[in-house]
């Protein structure tokens, strides 16, 4: 309340600043011929506006007196916009007109140039005002505040429009904080600058049919519903006349529908059918028992198609009701008396149309009544139980505003509406809206998700890793063989073999040579250094070292080990000394045992040697043992001449004294002729 | 292992020998025998180095992930070793990893003709066939697998998720509870029986296995089915205490803040579940399904643009999302862009979301 009064307060101020230029003739001394005119103007407008003060005062339509009156006060505003009372005129005129939305700018402007000395009915207009800018609360305190300054005398006459503002007021209030789930679209295809009004589409809201004035009168349109828009707009000119010609329900099929037209200005309920693409010349839809003196106007069918419900204002009081006929044979020759769709819809104010839902069971109306927000407003009711209408409700913003709302008809699905308005957002005067329902909240869905397989979620990896294997290196064997001898005289000797691994020192392997052969055989890991060592009784160590190469699987190494004889005593025959009968020359098929012996000197230089020739017996010994002697010396001068020293050999002769086989045969003769030789010091 | 590198040496060492007698006339007979008898050993020996040789190659080959190379190792070592089992079952391993599943049952098979006990290669013959979607085989195999080496805990958990994916639930059900029997602390199992109940409405039975699971291995998708058993059995508090766990056991694991927030949505704490599905989303902007629940929030916050954007997002992820369609076409419609809102239900539809089509024919036709 304090903010409200802080407005008016800010209005008033503001005010001080304009000054109300009064129509005197004073005031316009030099323009007098345009003052008379600009008087003349209020004068003649103050008329129209009486008379629309009284048409709304009787609920009636006032529009056009208010038009008329506008064109009268707009020029005198011209000449004079600064007048509180002719301001306060032009909004009061603009808010029963189809462009009420301009009033608000007048009416405070009044306000500012009459300040404290302003009509207290200027507060019933701003409250009108702000009503139409949905600011209910202002609206209602302008009201109550017209109730309180207004005289009995002045606030008398509109005692029930202000109680029914405010009441409006607290509704919008109210409705305006409710959400409701439609959107509300002008259908810019349908409409013009001038009034389209009374859309009724068919059941499956392919089809409309409308009304427009562009033309003058009210003419009646179709239009078809393609691809979502409204197309092939057309006038029905078999149903247009040179008046008024307005359609106000499209049976549910498209293929009847229900008009009224005025007979000597009173109207009355039509019907016409549609043949093939032409709708057939109108006729008068039951008869005159229902279509009386009065104005019988807006109808609709009833699905059953039995009844027909429309408005009328030949019912008591001479307010707009809705009222009911059924008809009472097929042929629809008679029909019932016209009777009131009862109190539950009928209010105390006017009802503009009326449209039955494909259900039979829902009426759509509009009223200024009940709780309407102002002006006409949609309402719904159902049909109860008992076959009486429920207490309508208010179809909400932005179905309806303060302005009005008229002509409401619906698709059979409930889905989309269509209804006519005159607010503050079409091309002009009342335009063709069209509702979508939302339904029932669709409300989206959430999705979740679940990792239900354990091993899908969180996989066990599978780390297989084969095992690799040991590598056993292939050392591959090598077949070591080989003899042992007897270095001198090249005779197999019966003797231990060692071998020794040389990289580790271990011994690998321990054998004996065979004493006939002097042979050995094994196996040795290739590719190894080894170390052998020879050891027989009366010979000299013997010990070497030697690679197996890496070989083939067939790989075999010989390897012959000569060992000297070097003990003192020993006596050694050297079968492969050759002479020649009876002489003492050294052949030379003897020189290779007799290199044998100069190595084994040599190796050994500390041995001593003597060297003895022997015969068989056959000849005389002199002979045999000069013989003998000279072959000793012989083979002594042969060792020297190989650098043995001559002081470590020692020649003798023996002839046949020292036999060593019979003599008797000639192998042991042959074995008996001789030349050994004898360790004598080592 | 050794045996199997020495079966097949003898007779190619033998017959190198023969060769080699017959062109050495010098030496005695004791001496060619005992030459030839070491000939024999030496060509075992240079056989057995060279296929223990091939056959490292060929594992280190499969553990670096060459598996092209390590078939070429382990087929040498087939050649040279016939019977090598390893190397068989190596080769049929690295089939298996190169998908050539049928290479790889055909070498499993061939190491249990080897080695009948070689009870690895059934197991991975059942493995082959699984992933090869050939799910009879595979059960047959894994039952024969169980039948030989009945404690072999992996072939009865795997037999229960093969039944679980044809949504064979009860035998799934005896298949895990094998694997519980021979290991009652196998985690895995637990939460596949589990899931077996979840799947057909038992949501105790199901929670006392989760809870089970949970015990033995706290892993965050463990609570987080928990705590979606919950949910499903209406115990909303539960799983919001339980996806909690989640996230607290894994701070990175978008799908239980996804999951939770679609429990504060369902309780209609939707500033709770936006901020949940926005961490989802911090940690996974991909994630199409947090995408189309943060839209379902905005949608109900009457943030339309924003649910769009999101959702336009989750499509553009997942173009056969069947919730982002019907989700989207009820932005779109509220955006006026009905055309838009009617493609996207008439895909929802197709996609198998009835509700779709009834949007579809109450709004569009």
């Amino acid at each position: 309340m304090k903010q409200f009064y802080t407005l008016l307060f800010l209005l008033i101020t503001s005010g001080l600043l304009a000054q109300d230029i009064a129509f005197k003739k004073s005031n316009f001394k030099d323009d007098k011929s345009g003052f008379e005119k600009a008087k003349a103007n209020m004068v003649s407008g103050d008329k129209w506006l009486d008379k629309g003060k009284a048409k709304v005062l009787n609920m009636e339509h006032a529009a056009n007196d208010y038009l008329k009156a506008l064109e009268l006060y707009l020029p005198a505003y011209d000449f004079n916009p600064n007048n509180s009372d002719l301001n306060r005129k032009i909004g009061h005129s603009y808010l029963y007109t189809n462009t009420p939305y301009k009033a608000m700018p007048f009416l405070k402007k009044s306000l500012e140039l009459a300040g404290d000395n302003s009509e207290p009915f200027i507060y019933f207009l701003l409250g009108k005002a702000f009503q139409l800018e949905q600011d209910f609360e202002k609206a209602e305190k302008s009201f109550l505040r017209f109730g309180t300054l207004a005289s009995d005398k002045e606030l008398e006459p509109y005692k029930k429009l202000n109680r029914k503002h405010i009441k409006e007021s607290k509704s919008g209030a109210e409705i305006f904080n409710k959400k409701t789930r439609v959107w509300v679209d002008n259908v810019r295809e349908l409409n013009s600058f001038y009034d389209d009004i009374a859309p009724s589409i068919s059941a499956d809201g392919l089809e409309i049919i409308f009304n427009t004035n562009k033309s003058g009168d009210f003419d009646i349109y179709s239009a078809e519903r393609k691809k979502r828009k409204w197309q092939s707009l057309k006038s029905l000119n078999s149903l247009n006349s040179n008046g008024d010609d307005v359609s106000s329900s499209l049976a549910y099929d498209g293929q009847r529908m229900l008009l009224f037209k005025y007979n000597d200005d009173q109207s009355d309920i039509y019907e016409s059918k549609l043949n093939g693409t032409e709708w057939s010349e109108p006729k008068l839809k039951m008869s005159k028992v229902v279509n009386t003196d009065a104005n019988e106007t807006f109808a609709s069918y009833d699905p059953q198609d039995i009844k027909v419900y429309f408005i009328t204002d030949g019912g008591y009081g001479g307010d707009k009701n809705i009222s009911f006929s059924g008809k009472k044979d097929m042929q629809e020759k008679f029909w019932g008396k016209a009777q009131s769709a009862g109190q539950e819809v009928n209010s105390g104010f006017h009802e503009g149309s009326v449209y039955m839902a494909p259900d039979g069971k829902t009426m759509y109306f509009c009223s200024q009544g009940h709780t309407s927000i102002g002006g006409y407003d949609v309402f719904v009711s159902h049909r109860n139980e008992l076959g009486l209408w429920d207490e309508p409700i208010n179809m909400g913003y932005p179905i309806n505003t303060p302005y009005d709302e008229l002509y409401f008809s619906i698709s059979a699905n409930g889905k989309k509406a269509y209804f006519s308005s005159n607010r503050d957002s079409g091309k002009g005067g009342m335009d063709i809206y069209c509702a979508t329902f939302w339904g029932e909240p669709k409300i989206p869905s959430v999705v979740t998700e679940d990792n239900l397989i354990a091993s899908i979620a969180s996989p066990v990896e599978e780390t297989y890793i084969p095992e690799s294997v040991e590598v056993t290196v292939a050392n591959s064997l090598t077949v070591f063989k080989g003899r042992i001898l007897d270095g001198l005289l090249q005779e197999p000797i019966e003797a231990e073999i060692k071998i020794f691994d040389n990289t580790t020192g271990d011994v690998y392997s321990v054998m004996r040579s065979n004493s006939a052969t002097g042979k050995f055989l094994l196996s040795l890991p290739s590719g190894l250094n080894y170390g052998i060592s020879v050891e027989a009784e009366g010979y000299l160590f013997h010990s070497e070292n030697f690679n197996l190469p890496e070989g083939s699987a067939y790989n075999m190494v010989n390897k012959d080990v000569e060992l000297k004889n070097i003990n003192i005593g020993s006596k050694i025959a050297l079968r492969n000394v050759f002479f020649d009968t009876g002489k003492s020359e050294v052949k030379i098929d003897s020189y290779s045992e007799l290199d044998r012996l100069i190595q084994l000197m040599t190796d050994i230089p500390s041995l001593k040697i003597e060297l003895s020739g022997h015969t068989d017996n056959v000849g005389d010994d002199a002979y045999n043992e000069r013989l003998s002697q000279r072959r000793a010396e012989a083979v002594r001068a042969y060792l020297v001449s190989r650098s043995v020293d001559g002081n470590r050999i020692t020649a003798i002769g023996y002839g046949a004294s020292r036999p060593v086989d019979s003599n008797d045969t000639k192998v042991g003769r042959a074995n008996n002729r001789r030349t050994e030789f004898e360790i004598t010091d080592n | 292992m050794k045996k199997y590198f020495m079966s097949t040496l003898f007779f190619v060492g033998f017959f190198c020998a023969n060769a080699q007698q017959q062109s050495d006339s010098t030496l005695t007979l004791e001496e060619i025998q005992f030459r030839d008898s070491i000939a024999l050993v030496n060509s075992k020996n240079s056989l057995i180095q060279e296929v223990q040789e091939l056959y490292n190659s060929g594992t280190q080959a499969f553990t670096s992930s060459k598996f092209k190379e390590a078939i070429v190792f382990f087929e040498s070592v087939i050649i040279l070793d016939s019977n090598n089992v390893n190397a068989y079952f190596n080769m049929a391993l690295s089939h298996k990893e190169l998908e050539n599943y049928n290479s790889a049952i055909s070498h499993f098979e061939n190491v249990l003709s080897i080695d009948s006990n070689y009870f690895d290669a059934i197991f991975n013959i059942a493995k082959c066939y699984e992933l090869m979607k050939k799910n009879k085989l595979a059960l047959i195999n894994y039952t024969r697998l169980l039948e030989l080496e009945p404690d072999r805990v992996e072939a009865a958990y795997n037999k229960g998720v093969i039944y679980y994916l044809q949504k064979d639930y009860s035998n799934a059900i005896k298949a895990y509870s094998k694997a519980i029997e021979i290991e009652p602390s196998h985690a895995y199992a637990l939460n596949d029986r589990g899931s077996c109940y979840r799947a057909i409405n038992e949501y105790n039975n199901a929670i006392s296995d989760y809870l089970e699971a949970y015990k033995y291995d706290p892993k965050a998708f463990i609570l987080n089915n928990l705590a979606s058993a919950y949910r499903k059995a209406g115990e909303k508090d539960k799983a919001i205490e339980y996806y909690t766990k989640a996230v607290q056991s894994n701070p990175k694991y978008e799908i239980s803040y996804n999951n939770r927030g679609a429990v504060y949505f369902e309780l209609k704490e939707y500033d709770l579940a936006l901020s949940d599905f926005k961490k989802a989303l911090e940690l996974n902007s991909d994630y199409a399904k947090a995408l189309c629940n943060r839209a379902a929030v905005y949608h109900l916050q009457e943030h339309y643009t924003g649910a769009l954007a999101d959702l336009n997002k989750a499509i553009e992820l997942q173009p056969n999302n069947p919730t982002a369609l019907l989700n989207r076409g009820i932005s779109r419609e509220m955006l006026r862009d009905v055309d838009g809102a009617c493609q996207d239900w008439q895909k929802a539809y197709k996609l198998g979301i009835e509700k779709a089509n009834e949007y579809y024919i109450n709004n569009c036709e």
